[in-house]
């Protein structure tokens, strides 16, 4: 079994900072055996871990920084994010604040951490699964391609009951087909990898052989190619999706963080330094 | 892809076409840059020369037969579409409205509305403080552990500039209530937030030290208490005498074994005189009353103080005849005839100090008597009153009960050289004359007179007193049991003598006793060392010179059960960081006094 090159990616720089906040607790456990308070700096150390991540957005929006690829920022983004997990740990010891604004806080810090893994998830596990199916969508203009599917379809069932004089596939379609050539189907299913989309299609393209004429044949295998097709399209439309709509609540959960984080600073400042 | 077949999909547009939304051909235009549908018609035809031209794209089929209308619009039209906001647009929107959100929860929770909070800090307030905290911070709030700041926004962010730690050590508020001996202890952290971090909530409990931490700077290191603790000290935990002379070996051997004795020995072992009720670093002996009484009391009112004994004068000192009215005595008394002294003792110690006289010269100590008896005939007490305070005793305790007719008729008797006719002693002690003394019979144990007296005596240190005195055969037989010590002075240790305080060191027989059982295993720390004659460690004054009667404690005593087992050995079991602490009862009393000063109003 062999790493994918995604995974690999991020594999080294993942264990660099893990070994690196590894490297911070042995300090802390140092300062607070001798009876000192590494909070602060343990503090500040977490900060830069949050901070470093949000670098990566500036990084696709602005022309002049373009520091680097966007593969090593995502790279960077993924490892000081999960860095940050365990300082976030150090710096609290494990302990849930009770206080409102802090709870607030690390409530924020544990939605980010939940969806940030989540999309993580989607990072190492989607893109491969489409590149599996052989074909490529653009996202925006799949809309479009289930329309045309949906007319070619429409026209299929026509051309075939035009030719045998047989209501028995549009009425098929009317039940079955116009429903699932409306819009994507099986979206969940998609996401986590499953075949119940393939299995619907087969099952119905056999249901629909075994009673069409056999003349007609090949308008039948055009429409089971249509329905192929809106297979692949549904997988590549579920993922994509889940892709790009992660950071729905991602990116708004860390500006909210970012805001608590700074508020934080400032209190701690003013009452605790 | 070419540009004529390529329609308006980008993935930063903020909008998306209305129709893609429903799952129908979107147009290929797309919407307007202000959100409204561009796909109403299926292109903008472009004038050349007095014609309108059709630029309908390739993609839709290319120019149109029908051609433009003559005023220039699109023949082919159709109803226009709601564009929706692209996913970018959305994620944008939603960044904006959370972090305002963030803002407005904020400026809610204190900054400036304190919304369902009643103290209006909720967003600068951590958390909740311990329980004990919360109920000293009273009325000031913050202020009573944060320096305050200005109450306008710019005194509140410059106070991020500045040092206002409540553990700052240019001004440690937490010293304001606690207190510790922060001059002799090597313990000296630089803060308390080291440890001691607040705003955890009412029941967090106070952070415990590690034995890594005190590894860190003890040279010995102890990796456990089996393998590396240091050995306790040779006599440990012997360090002194008791304050009572008390031989163990001798009453559990032999006295409550006596058939004498036997039926007046207590039942049980150590716990019959050992209170384990009251267990804590020590485990204190119940009262005389219910565990000595039953063989000593009896010894108590046998030996009594002597004030006073008449001595045996070489003349009459007196001119008796002007006592005749004052001792309403028979005026035959006064008759001269050769004098002989009714007493032939010399003077008793006590008194021979207290009025400085020599008792082998009876030439100089007669008239001495003489003023004596003249004054206590005339005042009572008030001769030995001004002798006492002379050597700086407090005559209210020393004389307290002594009756001033008592001491006026001994004395008449006495002036007319006559044994005093008195009544049979009391029966429950105090002060009584009998034929040629006035005396002082303890009444029970714990006398306070008597006390008082054996404490003045061991005040004077004078080698007389103390010898004849301050002997277990002296009065009270108080000293049979009390030991006499010298630490800075002579003194009669009347009450239990604690074990003087091990830095950084507890420990509490409670546990142990409810763990084992009350008297159960006693023995197991506290053997009897039966080679020792315990009652002679009570020749000397010093208390430190002695053998214990039991035997010491050593390591492995406390490894039986705190050694690789489950129980507790870590450093924090026997040792604390602190040490002895405390709260300043200054706090406290202003803190009451303001309550009062409340009350008041």
């Amino acid at each position: 079994m062999t790493v994918a090159p995604t995974r690999k990616r991020f594999m080294l720089p993942i264990v660099i900072f893990v070994l690196l906040c590894g490297g911070v607790w042995f300090w802390a456990q140092n300062v607070e055996t001798v009876l000192g308070d590494p909070t602060w700096i343990l503090g500040w150390i977490l900060t830069a871990s949050v901070i470093l991540p949000s670098f990566f957005n500036l990084r696709k929006r602005l022309i002049a920084f373009n520091f680097g690829s966007a593969s090593v920022w995502l790279t960077l983004h993924v490892a000081s994010g999960i860095a940050a997990i365990i300082l976030f740990v150090l710096h609290t010891d494990g302990i849930w604040p009770t206080g409102i604004y802090e709870q607030l806080m690390a409530t924020l810090f544990a939605a980010i951490t939940l969806t940030g893994l989540c999309g993580l998830w989607t990072q190492l596990v989607l893109p491969r699964r489409l590149t599996e199916t052989g074909h490529e969508y653009v996202y925006e203009k799949i809309p479009g391609t289930v329309a045309d599917l949906r007319d070619a379809a429409r026209q299929a069932v026509k051309t075939y009951t035009e030719a045998t004089g047989s209501e028995l596939l549009s009425h098929h379609y009317e039940k079955s087909l116009d429903w699932y050539f409306a819009r994507p189907r099986f979206f969940w299913n998609n996401v986590f990898g499953g075949n119940a989309a393939w299995a619907w299609a087969n099952a119905h393209m056999i249901a629909i052989r075994r009673f069409a004429d056999p003349l007609q044949s090949a308008t039948i295998d055009s429409i089971e190619n249509l329905v192929s097709t809106k297979v692949v399209v549904d997988q590549h439309y579920a993922c994509q999706s889940v892709l790009k709509r992660w950071l729905l609540a991602h990116v708004p959960l860390s500006t909210a963080f970012l805001v608590v984080v700074a508020w934080h600073i400032v209190i701690v400042h003013v009452y605790a330094s | 892809m070419s540009a004529p077949t390529n329609s308006y999909n980008r993935p930063n547009a903020p909008h998306v076409c209305g129709r893609a939304r429903l799952w129908q051909k979107p147009c290929q235009m797309g919407p307007k840059p202000d959100g409204s549908c561009g796909g109403t018609s299926s292109c903008m035809p472009q004038k050349q020369g007095d014609r309108w031209r059709c630029r309908r794209s390739d993609a839709l089929g290319g120019p149109c037969t029908e051609g433009p209308l003559p005023d220039g619009t699109c023949t082919h039209t159709r109803p226009p579409c709601s564009p929706g906001p692209s996913l970018r647009a959305r994620r944008q929107r939603l960044t904006t409205a959370a972090a305002f959100l963030a803002i407005g929860i904020l400026f809610a929770f204190g900054m400036a509305g304190g919304i369902g909070v009643d103290d209006g800090y909720a967003s600068r307030d951590p958390g909740p403080l311990r329980a004990a905290h919360t109920s000293v911070m009273d009325d000031k709030g913050c202020k009573s552990c944060h320096a305050p700041h200005g109450e306008d926004a710019t005194g509140f962010l410059l106070a991020a500039f500045s040092n206002t730690a409540p553990d700052a050590v240019a001004n440690n508020k937490c010293l304001d209530c606690h207190v510790f001996d922060t001059l002799n202890t090597p313990h000296k952290a630089n803060t308390c937030a080291s440890c001691h971090s607040e705003h955890q909530g009412h029941d967090m409990p106070v952070s415990s030290m590690t034995d890594n931490q005190c590894n860190a700077c003890h040279k010995k290191k102890v990796s456990s208490f089996s393998n590396d603790h240091p050995p306790f000290a040779k006599a440990y935990p012997h360090d002194r005498r008791t304050t009572i002379n008390f031989d163990h070996t001798k009453h559990l051997d032999d006295y409550f074994k006596d058939q004498r004795y036997a039926e007046n020995a207590p039942e049980g072992s150590c716990i019959s005189c050992h209170d384990v009720s009251q267990a804590s670093r020590a485990v204190p002996v119940r009262s005389f009353d219910q565990v000595c009484a039953n063989c000593h009391v009896d010894q108590i009112p046998r030996r009594d103080l002597v004030l006073f004994e008449m001595p045996e004068l070489a003349h009459n000192p007196i001119d008796t005849e002007e006592l005749i009215d004052v001792c309403r005595a028979n005026p035959e008394l006064t008759q001269e005839s050769e004098f002989y002294s009714v007493s032939t003792e010399i003077p008793n110690k006590l008194a021979t100090l207290l009025f400085e006289m020599d008792a082998n010269d009876i030439e100089g100590y007669t008239p001495a008597i003489g003023d004596i008896l003249l004054q206590a005939i005339e005042d009572g007490p008030t001769a030995f009153e001004t002798a006492i305070k002379d050597w700086d005793g407090n005559p209210a305790r020393l004389l307290a009960g002594l009756s001033r007719e008592v001491i006026r008729q001994a004395s008449c008797a006495w002036a007319f050289n006559s044994e005093y006719d008195a009544p049979a002693p009391p029966d429950h002690g105090g002060w009584y004359a009998d034929e040629l003394s006035l005396r002082y019979k303890a009444t029970s144990h714990g006398d306070p007179v008597m006390k008082a007296w054996l404490s003045f005596i061991a005040q004077l240190e004078e080698d007389d007193l103390t010898e004849t005195l301050l002997t277990k055969d002296g009065p009270g037989a108080c000293l049979a049991c009390h030991a006499v010590s010298q630490a800075d002075f002579l003194n009669v240790e009347w009450s239990p003598a604690p074990r003087p305080e091990t830095a950084n060191f507890s420990y509490d027989h409670g546990p142990h006793i409810n763990l084992l059982g009350p008297g159960s295993q006693c023995e197991t720390c506290h053997s009897l060392d039966k080679t020792i004659n315990y009652g002679a460690n009570f020749t000397s004054y010093d208390p430190t010179v002695y053998a214990s009667g039991f035997k010491s404690m050593t390591l492995a005593t406390c490894k039986e059960c705190h050694g690789e087992t489950k129980l507790a050995s870590g450093c924090q079991t026997c040792h604390s960081y602190h040490g002895e602490s405390g709260f300043k009862s200054r706090q406290f009393s202003e803190a009451a006094g303001d309550v009062n000063k409340k009350q008041g109003e």
